[in-house]
C-alpha cells in the first residue's frame, strides 16, 4: 500500500495576475492536512487543479496511488469533497439529494447517509434552500462520508460556522481518520480549527508554499522572543525567521524556543501559534 | 448520466406549477388567436427552455464546481443537459399534441395537416434555439447567456421567416408550408445533433 494519500508535485498555473508556483506537498494516508495561507494566497487554485475544475500548466498530481492520467472514475469516487457553502442544488431536499448520489457513486450507502442526516439532526425532506449555512455545510459533509470515501478534501469547509457547529464538524474529521486509510486535506484560514486536528500544516503565501511542516513541530518547537531595542541588537541573525517591531520593542519568530531559552535567558520567550507564525511571514522582515 | 438527469428533473419539477401558469396564460391565449395547434409549440418551447435554465442554476448552486469531482466525466455532465433538453421537447409536443387532440374533439375539427405542421414547427423553434442556447449557458457568464438565449430565438425566426422569403421566389409556399416545415425541423434537429456532438467535449477542456 503507497504511504501517501495524495501528491502534489511542483503544481503550477499562471494566470494574469497571479501564479500558482511549483507547489508540491503530501496528504500521508492517515492524516489531516491542514492548508493555510491568506485570502488568495492560492489555497483554492490548488484544490481545484488537484480535484481537475482547472487545468494545470505544470507539475503533477498523485491521487490514491494513481497519477493524473490514471485518475479514473473509481478513484473520484473514493474522494469526498467539500467546498465553502453549500454547492448542492437549493431545489432539493437531503432525501433527494440521496437519491440522485445513489445512482451517480456505485458505493453510494442509502442506509450510512441517512444515519448521518440522523445524527447530525438534519432533516430529509426540508429543501437545501430552507437550512442554515451550518446545516448546508453539515449535508455536505454526510453526502462526503457516504460514498466509501478516503480521501477527503476540503475547501474553507468551516469558515463562516459558529464554534459549535465547527467543533461539530472538526469532530466528524477526526472520526472519520479513525480508519488509517483514510486522509484529510483541508484548507482554512481559520488556523485555530487546523490547530486542532491536523497533523500537517502546508502554508501557502502569494502562490508559493512557504513551508510544510509536522503541526506539532510549529506549535511545541517555533517560539516568539519579545523584547526590546537593547536585547534585539544581541540576537544573533541566524537564529531569526522573521521579525516585527512593535510599539514596545521587538517580536522574533525563531524555530526552536529551548534552544533560544538557553540562548538568551532573559529574554521572554512564548510558543508561537500557527496564527502568530502565519502573520511572522506575510507581515515579518525575514 | 441517470443521477445527473434525476437532480435535473427534480428542479424543473420545482418550478413546474409556473410552467402550468404559463401554459394556461399563453398557451390558451394563444390557441383562441391563432391555432389551438400553437399550444404544441408553446409547450415544447417552455419545457426544453427549463432544462438550459438548469445550466445557469447548476453555476449559481455552484453544482458545476462540485460536479467535477462526481465520479462522471465532464463531458457526460454536459451532454446529459442536452439528453435532459430533447427529453423535455419531446414531452412537451406530446403535452401539446395530447391537449390539442382533446381540444379537437370537443370542437370535432381535427386538421392532420396542422398536426405535422405545428410540430415540426414545435421542433424547430426547440432544438435551433437549443443548439445555441445550450452552449451559450454553458460558456458564457449568467447575463450573457441569457442574451444568447434570446438571440438564438430571434436567429431562429430570423432563419425561418428568410427561408420562407426565399421559397417563395420560386414555389408557392402556402401550399408546401407543411413540407418547409418538416425541411427546417430536420435542419434544426441536424443542428442540435452537432451541437451535442461538439460541446460537451468543448466543455471537458474548460477551466471554471
Amino acid at each position: 500500500m503507497k504511504e501517501n494519500a495524495l501528491v502534489v508535485n511542483r503544481l503550477t498555473k499562471k494566470y494574469k495576475d497571479f501564479v500558482l508556483d511549483n507547489v508540491s506537498f503530501t496528504v500521508p494516508r492517515g492524516s489531516i492536512v491542514g492548508l493555510i495561507g491568506e485570502n488568495g494566497a492560492g489555497k483554492s487554485t490548488t484544490i481545484n487543479a488537484i480535484l481537475g475544475s482547472i487545468r494545470k500548466d505544470g507539475g503533477s498530481v498523485e491521487i490514491l496511488g494513481k497519477q493524473d492520467t490514471e485518475i479514473d472514475d473509481k478513484i473520484r469516487g473514493q474522494i469526498g469533497v467539500v467546498f465553502d457553502g453549500s454547492n448542492f442544488p437549493a431545489a432539493l431536499s437531503a432525501r433527494q439529494l440521496g437519491k440522485v448520489f445513489q445512482k451517480i457513486y456505485d458505493t453510494w450507502d442509502t442506509d450510512r447517509y441517512l444515519m448521518l442526516l440522523d445524527k447530525m439532526s438534519l432533516p430529509a425532506d426540508k429543501k437545501i434552500k430552507q437550512l442554515s449555512k451550518g446545516m448546508k455545510m453539515k449535508l455536505s459533509i454526510a453526502a462526503a462520508l457516504s460514498h466509501d470515501s478516503r480521501l477527503l478534501v476540503l475547501d474553507e469547509a468551516t469558515s463562516g460556522l459558529d464554534p459549535v457547529v465547527r467543533d461539530d464538524i472538526l469532530d466528524m474529521f477526526l472520526d472519520f481518520i479513525q480508519d488509517e486509510d483514510h486522509s484529510i486535506l483541508v484548507s482554512s484560514h481559520i488556523t485555530t480549527d487546523l490547530e486542532k486536528v491536523a497533523d500537517h500544516i502546508v502554508f501557502i503565501h502569494q502562490g508559493k508554499v512557504v513551508f510544510s511542516r509536522p503541526k506539532d513541530e510549529l506549535r511545541y518547537k517555533y517560539g516568539i522572543i519579545r523584547c526590546g531595542t537593547t536585547q534585539f541588537g544581541s540576537i544573533d541573525k541566524s537564529d531569526m525567521i522573521a521579525r516585527r517591531r512593535q510599539d514596545y520593542g521587538w517580536e522574533v519568530l525563531v524555530s526552536d524556543r529551548d534552544t533560544a531559552r538557553k540562548k538568551y535567558p532573559k529574554a521572554v520567550i512564548d510558543p508561537a501559534t500557527i496564527d502568530e507564525i502565519m502573520l511572522f511571514y506575510i507581515k515579518g522582515e525575514m | 448520466m441517470k443521477g445527473l438527469l434525476l437532480k435535473d428533473l427534480y428542479i424543473v419539477r420545482d418550478g413546474a406549477l409556473m410552467l402550468v401558469f404559463t401554459f394556461i396564460a399563453v398557451g390558451a391565449g394563444m390557441a383562441f388567436l391563432i391555432s389551438p395547434w400553437v399550444l404544441t409549440v408553446i409547450t415544447a418551447t417552455t419545457l426544453s427552455l427549463q432544462a438550459a435554465a438548469t445550466i445557469q442554476y447548476d453555476r449559481t448552486s455552484q453544482w458545476d464546481r462540485f460536479s467535477v469531482t462526481l465520479p462522471v466525466p465532464r463531458s457526460q455532465v454536459a451532454a446529459s443537459k442536452y439528453l435532459l433538453y430533447l427529453l423535455l421537447c419531446s414531452a412537451g409536443v406530446v403535452l401539446g399534441i395530447l391537449i390539442c387532440l382533446v381540444i379537437c374533439i370537443f370542437k370535432q375539427n381535427f386538421d392532420p395537416d396542422a398536426l405535422f405542421m405545428y410540430t415540426c414547427l414545435a421542433v424547430t423553434v426547440s432544438l435551433l434555439p437549443g443548439s445555441m442556447s445550450i452552449p451559450c449557458a454553458f460558456f458564457l457568464d449568467e447575463e450573457k447567456s441569457i442574451v444568447g438565449t434570446v438571440l438564438s430565438y430571434m436567429v431562429t425566426a430570423g432563419l425561418f421567416a428568410g427561408l420562407i422569403v426565399l421559397l417563395s421566389r420560386s414555389m408557392d409556399t402556402k401550399d408546401s408550408i407543411g413540407g418547409i416545415c418538416g425541411v427546417t425541423a430536420a435542419v434544426s434537429a441536424a443542428a442540435f445533433l452537432l451541437s451535442w456532438a461538439v460541446c460537451p467535449k468543448r466543455i471537458a477542456r474548460k477551466d471554471l
